[in-house]
This record gives structure tokens, sequence and C-alpha cells, in this order.
């Protein structure tokens, strides 16, 4: 009983608590500004979150909100992106740790040729070696514009991901 | 011979006990069901992962929507319920996608789906420190309006997570308590924002 | 007796109770086999256009026709026959619901030949929109099926209803199960000439 108990505990929980770590971004690792750092088989830079100018004929937009784009330079080591970054995410972190996810915000101007969402990288089928530029556009409260910084999680890596510090 | 005797025993308590247990203790349903949070009308309620203010809810016999740049009149056996709120995250981006209209004896009617896709109405994106406004809409009978409850959760079948049980008892009525029934509500129109 | 049972050798007593075993499942199997395949059970054959309780639904069949023209959302290609078919339906149960889906059935050999049912709300052709409780809305049911096997002048329609439990036995919650053929519906049809 003493044996068997627990061993059954384990047995039945192995499954959700692998899924639960997994499936979550939990562990943070700090990125010092302008560092490159190996993730996910790749190379990531962070390299700017900036306001984003929309068009001024969209007024849908809440007046307290400010629309921000991240951008992130990657150069592919292993290639099997469609497994290696599975499920990747980049949110905006605050100081005291609500997070933001990319948001699709109208009135936005068209991304220039050859930039990519993280998803829609993961499946361009780009080779080692390659070098990309992946943005993610954010709808965030003014107040807090100037304080988050971007976080990253890839299925391959989690339950760690990067926290990367704002260049100044 | 006495040995087998106390199996029996045993095996026939341990049936009796099993079979008391599962008529007397709460069910997996129960224990793992969702967790209320009660609220009232036009007062900011808390739930896990977003705040909903409730700023009105209207009945009308027709209602007018608009998707895709198409607009179109639905028609109902009974009436249509039109709520319109404030939503807001928590701590993370999430999506209220579960909405419910529950009847004073209980009967629940879920948000209608015969509206099609349609901005401003669920699932509702929401982000921390936006509030937001959003629609629901329902279709009832008119005896299920008076003492009735908008029910709402991110989830379909929230469990151990919170859903918002929010008492509807202001809205325009006769002075019989019969509420006010518009002959048509177009979703289009603006809501009318409380507070800020 | 059962000293002299015990006398035989373990070898033998386990020999005796595999045999009794496979013995006692065989004739289990065959009883229940026999209950199965009793021929053409005589389910009620409940009456067009009068409205009648099967399970979680309240039922009205009010007409049949068969086209080779496009009905709601769906065209019959060639060599195919539509098959329609209108009821009234009232959700009995206390929640909204698209279970309607499984009601009405063709027979099992049509049935083995047809496309999935595809069922619209009359009132706005809405595609399985959700029924809720009390609401009594008229829907057409449509089958796509070959022509050869297309009845003629009587479609008839199995209905398949379920039993209200309290709780059930695994997780505790009230619902709806153990589906089974209440009744049959048959109902004349009439025939869309087809256009050449």
């Amino acid at each position: 009983m003493i044996v068997l108990i627990p061993l059954t505990l384990f047995e039945t929980s192995y499954d959700s608590v692998r899924e639960l770590l997994s499936g979550n971004d939990l562990w943070p690792k700090d990125v010092a500004a302008g560092e490159t750092v190996r993730f996910g088989g790749s190379n990531w830079q962070f390299v700017s979150l900036k306001p984003v100018e929309v068009l001024k004929t969209a007024s849908s937009l809440p007046s307290s909100s400010v629309p921000l784009t991240a951008r992130f330079l990657v150069e592919i080591g292993n290639p099997d992106l469609q497994n290696l970054w599975l499920g990747c995410s980049i949110r905006l972190v605050d100081p005291v740790g609500r997070l933001w996810q990319p948001a699709s915000i109208p009135g936005m101007p068209s991304v220039a040729e050859g930039i990519k969402s993280c998803g829609a990288a993961a499946f361009s089928g780009a080779q080692s070696g390659e070098r990309m530029v992946i943005e993610e556009s954010f709808l965030v409260p003014r107040e807090v514009a100037t304080e988050v910084r971007p976080t990253l999680g890839v299925g391959s890596e989690r339950p760690s991901y990067l926290r990367f510090a704002r260049p100044l | 011979m006495k040995r087998r005797f106390g199996n029996i025993i045993a095996l026939c308590l341990a049936v009796a006990l099993l079979y008391g247990m599962q008529h007397s203790k709460p069910h997996y349903m129960d224990l793992t069901g969702p967790i209320p949070v009660y609220g009232k009308m036009h007062e900011t309620v808390r739930a896990r992962l977003f705040n909903v203010t409730v700023d009105d809810v209207a009945f009308a016999r027709e209602l007018t929507v608009e998707g895709f740049g198409t607009s179109k009149t639905l028609t109902t056996s009974g009436v249509w319920v039109v709520v319109s709120a404030q939503l807001e995250a928590t701590t993370a981006s999430n999506v209220v996608a579960q909405a419910s209209w529950v009847g004073p004896t209980g009967l629940q009617y879920d948000s209608s789906d015969r509206t099609g896709y349609v901005p401003g109405l669920p699932p509702h994106a929401i982000d921390p420190g936006l509030p937001k406004p959003a629609r629901f809409v329902f279709e009832t009978l008119p005896d299920q309006v008076s003492g009735a409850t908008l029910i709402l959760s991110n989830q379909l079948f929230p469990r151990l997570d919170s859903q918002v049980r929010i008492a509807i008892d202001r809205f325009k009525k006769f002075n019989d308590g019969q509420p006010l029934i518009l002959d048509s509500f177009d979703i289009r129109r603006p809501m009318a924002v409380s507070g800020n | 007796m059962l000293s002299g049972v015990l006398k035989l050798g373990s070898k033998a007593i386990a020999w005796l109770t595999a045999g009794l075993g496979t013995v006692a499942a065989l004739a289990v199997a065959i009883i229940l086999g026999a209950f199965e395949a009793t021929p053409d059970q005589q389910y009620p054959q409940y009456p067009n256009n009068e409205t009648v309780d099967a399970g979680q639904w309240r039922i009205k069949p009010l007409s049949a026709r068969i086209t080779s023209k496009r009905a709601f959302g769906v065209s019959p290609k060639d060599g195919q026959r539509g098959v329609i078919f209108e009821a009234e339906l009232t959700n009995l149960t206390a929640r909204s619901s698209k279970d309607y889906y499984g009601v009405f059935h063709l027979p099992s050999l049509i049935d083995a030949q047809a496309e999935k049912p595809m069922i619209y709300m009359e009132r706005d052709a809405s595609l399985l929109p959700d029924l809720h409780p009390g609401m009594t809305e008229k829907m057409a049911y449509i089958w796509l099926v070959p022509a050869n096997t297309a009845p003629s002048d009587t479609v008839e329609l199995l209905v398949t209803a379920k039993t209200y439990k309290a709780r059930d036995n695994l997780t505790g919650s009230p619902g709806w199960y153990n589906d089974h053929t209440a009744g049959i519906v048959r109902i004349p049809a009439s025939t869309e000439a087809e256009e050449q």
C-alpha cells in the first residue's frame, strides 16, 4: 500500500503534469538588451518595440490604447521549425505581470515583404542559416506602453521562456 | 468456513459503504464544477480572468445584425434579449466565449448562434487594461424574463473556473412588471457607455 | 456436497470454473442476441400533424417531399434526390441544444447510402441552430439519397429518443442518455417533377 498509492498518484498525474509544463510559459530566462540567444534551435535577437502609426480613418481603437509592434531578428539554426516552434507565442508583459497577446489592429498598414508572424514563420520552410524578421502587433493601455517588454515561448523549450529587456 | 463468512460480510459492508457514499457525497461534476461569482447589474463583477459590468438589457421582437457587409433581420418565436456590457481582461488576454440567459426556473438559453459572425458579439477577445463594449444576444420566452440571471464564462463548460452570475432586475418595464418589448433592435446601435 | 467438490484436485476445479464461466458467457450472449434479433419490433406510429413527446423533443411531423431541385443550401447532384422532411420541434430539456440532429433517421437500408442530413430552421434558413427550451420551431431535414433508393410516395422515418437520468453513474451529472427508437413516422411524400 505504502508503495502502491504514491505510485498510482504519480502514474495518474504524470501526463497532466507533463502537459502543464509543456503547455505553459512558466520559468522566465531574462535576456539583456541587444543580446542574441539560442532558443528553439535558432538565434533570436529582440530589435525593437515601437508604436505603430495607424490610419487616421480608423477610429475604432479605444482612446486609452496604443498599438505597438515588436520586431525580432532570427537566424534559423535547426530548420525543423514546425516541431521546434510549435505553439510559438510572443506576448507583452508589464511590471506587474499582466500579459497581452497579439491583436489584429484595425487601420494598421500592411507589413513589408518578408516580415512574418511567428506562427507563419514556423510554416515558411525557412532553411538553416536564413535570416528573417519576425513581427507581432499588440494593443496595450497607454500608461504601460513604455514599460511592457516582450516574452517568447515555443513548444520545444517550455516550460522555460525568454523575457527580453527593452533596448535603451 | 468462518473466514469465508467474514469475507462475505466484508464484501457486503464495502458495497453498502460505497452505495451510501454514492448517494450522500457530492458528485464529481459538482466538485469540479464552475465556481460562481455573483453580482448585480451596473456594478463591476470580478471573475478570475475578466471583469464585467452589465449596463443595459433590452428586449425586442426583431433583431437586425450586420456581418461581412450584409445586414439581416432575424425574427423569433419568443423575444430577443440584447445585453450590453463592458468587458476587461484581468491578468492576461483571453476570450469570453460563453453566455447564457437563465430563466427563473433554471431553463438555460445559450447565446444565439443564428447571427453568424458579427463584430461586437461573442466570442469577445479582451485585453488587460482595455475595457471594451460587448454585446450578447439571446432568444427566450417572455415568461423567462422576470427573475432571470445572466451567466458568463471563458469556456463553454467551465470546470474549476469562475462563472459570473448576474441577477437581471433593472430593465424598462410596465407597471404590471411586464418588460417593454421593442419592435426591433439594431445591433449596430452604439452602446450607452456608463461610468467613463 | 460442498466438501465433495472441494476434494477434487485444484486443477479440476480450475477447469470446471473456466468451463462454467464460458457456458455462462455464451448463454448470456445468446439470450442478448436473441433479444436483439427479435424481428421488426413494432414501434408505435406517430400520427402526422399532431404533437407527441419523444424523449427530449416534442415533435409534430408536417410534410415530406422528394426533389431533384435545390432546397435551402442543398443541391442534389445527378442521380441524387433530396428527401425533405418538415417538422415542428420543441426542446423539452432545460438547455439550448442541437440534439435534434439525431432525432429522425431514414430506415437503415436507405440511410446507409444517404449523405448526412442538413437541417435548417425554416424561419431564416440558418443551418443547425441551437433550439432553446420551450421554443417551438419549424425545421427542415434534408437527406441526399441515390435516386433509385429514394422513397416514392411515403417517407418512413425512425424517431430516436433519449431518457432523462437525474445523474449518470460515472460523473453524477444530470442529462439525457440511452438512445432508443421510440416510434416511427410514415408521411405521404409529394414528388417534385424533374426539370429537363
